[in-house]
């Protein structure tokens, strides 16, 4: 009877350290799936800023965009005001500061950026330029800033205070340049200032005085240019400039000499297409190797891509041009990863991404959700 | 924002009221089972990279639970709030979920799974706001160990979640370390 009861006794005791064994790998069960997050929770992934003025919804929206795929995180808060009709935008180097011309009420919007939450805030007063800001530009040391004025024909210029960033107009800006600027770029070096006049087919070439950041014309400016002229870009080794001719679907190269002037080369201007599918040429980009040109047309919704030779002449592309993932596009610059090129779409109201192959032609890659208004301008810092 | 913020807090005050009506209906039947209350010191690495920011953010600040750690056997259920606070962004959560507990002398190992409500506020000033603050589901899986020194009172050592949260359109996963004490109401 008494052993009877001890193996009772003894198999409730080993039915109880089963479910005690049980209950503990349970325990340590549930415990343990608290522990892969562990690994999970690194440090974010390299990243850079990208900002893109929207013209009708009077503001700019920020995103950080990933080093490696080039995917857009909007910032949040985007997009943040500016002032009326935002045309221009232009980022500074300090990753700071971002300078926005407002087109609508003859103003720069300064916005400073929080390096946290990479959102932006504006810094009032707004500074006056001339009438009709149209475009910005910047040294690429961040210390001059300088405005197209496309109504009063002039361009205004500012010496930024690296500090807080705030604009002071310098002795005897405004400038006077040809009759309706519409674009202008200070040359990689930043020894010469550019400056397109459509309505007077030519650019306008300025040496910039260092450290004063005043104009002086180069020898032989203005230089005539091709048919309606709609933008230009310039090679980052300055040894030619690329100029987009919308009316012909061509693209005119000039050899840029030590002074700055221009001198067409010969062939120039070079067809955007072979077949006529690319056509209304709005914008160009080139490559930050300056071996490939990328030449965007709002009348195909494509790209045209070209090698450029020793001499600055261009060879389409077998695979040219390629197809835009949006409508109405405006503008196409390469990211700060040279791996990626940015379209703003101004029918679609979106940024499409395009990747660069080895060989140098473009593939559609993404499309970031809507802006919500359309793009006029963008630029990425490094 | 605000209304909603509103809505999602009386929301939750309605399941911590449900909460306490279920575990005192127990409470005043025969058993008088065992209530725990929690409080203590939290940290997060908020996963803010997926809405914009630069880097993760290290938030700090309280976790706060309410369990009722045998309802049935080793199964129990537990509320728990926390806030966690950094210069730029705070974040809530609000969750409820069963609890399993395993005690071995003074020592208490507690696993949970538990569902409810995150918010994240990111303070980005304008001239109309303040903060932008976003809400959305949130769940956390975890668990920790009680030490008892008192017969009513344990140190909690640690707890440690997987906290997962959608806010502002994107997921955050997030890791979730706290210690505090607690207070074990009817253990015998």
């Amino acid at each position: 009877m008494t052993r009877a009861k001890n193996a009772i006794a003894l198999k409730q005791s080993i039915g109880l350290m089963k479910f005690r064994t049980i209950r503990a790998k349970w325990a340590m069960l549930l415990l343990g799936l608290a522990l892969p997050p562990i690994t999970s929770c690194g440090s974010a992934a390299p990243s850079h800023l990208g900002y893109v003025a929207l013209r009708g919804a009077n503001g700019v929206t920020a995103y950080r965009i990933n080093n490696q795929s080039a995917a857009f995180t909007r910032i949040l808060g985007s997009p943040f005001p500016t002032g009326v009709s935002p045309a221009s935008v232009c980022a500074h180097p300090s990753k700071r500061f971002v300078f926005v011309a407002n087109q609508g009420e003859n103003d720069i919007s300064l916005l400073s950026a929080d390096s946290q939450t990479g959102a932006l805030s504006e810094v009032l007063p707004r500074v006056r330029t001339g009438i009709f800001p149209a475009s910005l530009g910047m040294d690429s040391g961040g210390t001059f800033l300088y405005a197209a004025n496309e109504a009063s024909s002039n361009i205004s210029i500012y010496a930024i205070n690296s500090g807080s960033g705030a604009l002071t107009e310098i002795a005897g800006s405004p400038f006077a340049t040809g009759t309706n600027p519409v674009k202008l770029k200070v040359s990689p070096s930043g020894k010469f200032l550019y400056v397109l006049t459509p309505n007077l087919r030519s650019v306008y070439a300025y040496a910039i005085t260092q450290g004063a950041g005043t104009l002086q014309p180069v020898a032989g400016s203005p230089f005539t240019v091709g048919i309606s002229p709609s933008s230009f870009t310039i090679d980052s080794a300055e040894h030619f400039m690329f100029v987009t001719n919308a009316s012909t679907s061509t693209v005119s190269v000039f050899a840029i000499t030590p002074s700055g002037a221009l001198t067409q080369i010969p062939g120039s201007p070079f067809a955007t297409t072979t077949a006529a599918t690319s056509t209304l040429p709005i914008d160009v980009a080139v490559s930050p190797s300056g071996g490939f040109l990328y030449v965007l047309n709002s009348g195909s919704n494509n790209i045209s891509e070209f090698s450029i030779g020793g001499t600055g002449a261009l060879t389409l592309l077998t695979a040219s041009p390629v197809g835009s993932s949006g409508t109405g596009p405006v503008f196409i610059l390469f990211d700060s990863n040279p791996k990626f090129v940015f379209v703003g779409n101004q029918g679609s109201n979106n940024i499409s991404v395009f990747s660069v192959n080895s060989d140098a032609t473009l593939t559609s890659v993404q499309t970031p959700g809507t802006l919500g208004a359309s793009p006029s301008s963008m630029s990425v810092l490094p | 924002m605000q209304s909603r913020t509103h809505n999602n807090s009386a929301r939750f005050i309605q399941l911590f009221i449900c909460f306490l009506a279920l575990s005192s209906s127990c409470l005043f039947a025969q058993k008088l089972p065992e209530i725990d209350v929690y409080g203590g010191y939290s940290h997060i690495r908020f996963n803010s990279p997926s809405f914009g920011f630069s880097n993760y953010s290290s938030l700090n600040g309280y976790s706060a639970s309410i369990t009722a750690p045998h309802l049935y056997e080793q199964l129990g259920l537990t509320f728990n709030a926390s806030g966690d606070y950094g210069s730029k962004l705070t974040v809530y959560n609000f969750l409820l979920g069963p609890q399993f507990t395993f005690d071995r002398g003074r020592i208490r190992f507690f696993g949970n799974a538990l569902f409810g409500k995150g918010e994240a506020k990111v303070q980005i000033k304008t001239a109309t706001r303040n903060e932008i603050a976003s809400q959305g589901f949130a769940a956390a899986v975890g668990g920790g160990v009680d030490i008892n020194i008192a017969q009513r009172i344990a140190v909690r050592a640690i707890d440690i979640d997987y906290v997962h949260t959608k806010t502002f359109g994107s997921t955050q996963n997030t890791l979730r370390i706290a210690a505090g004490l607690v207070y074990q109401f009817g253990r015998k």
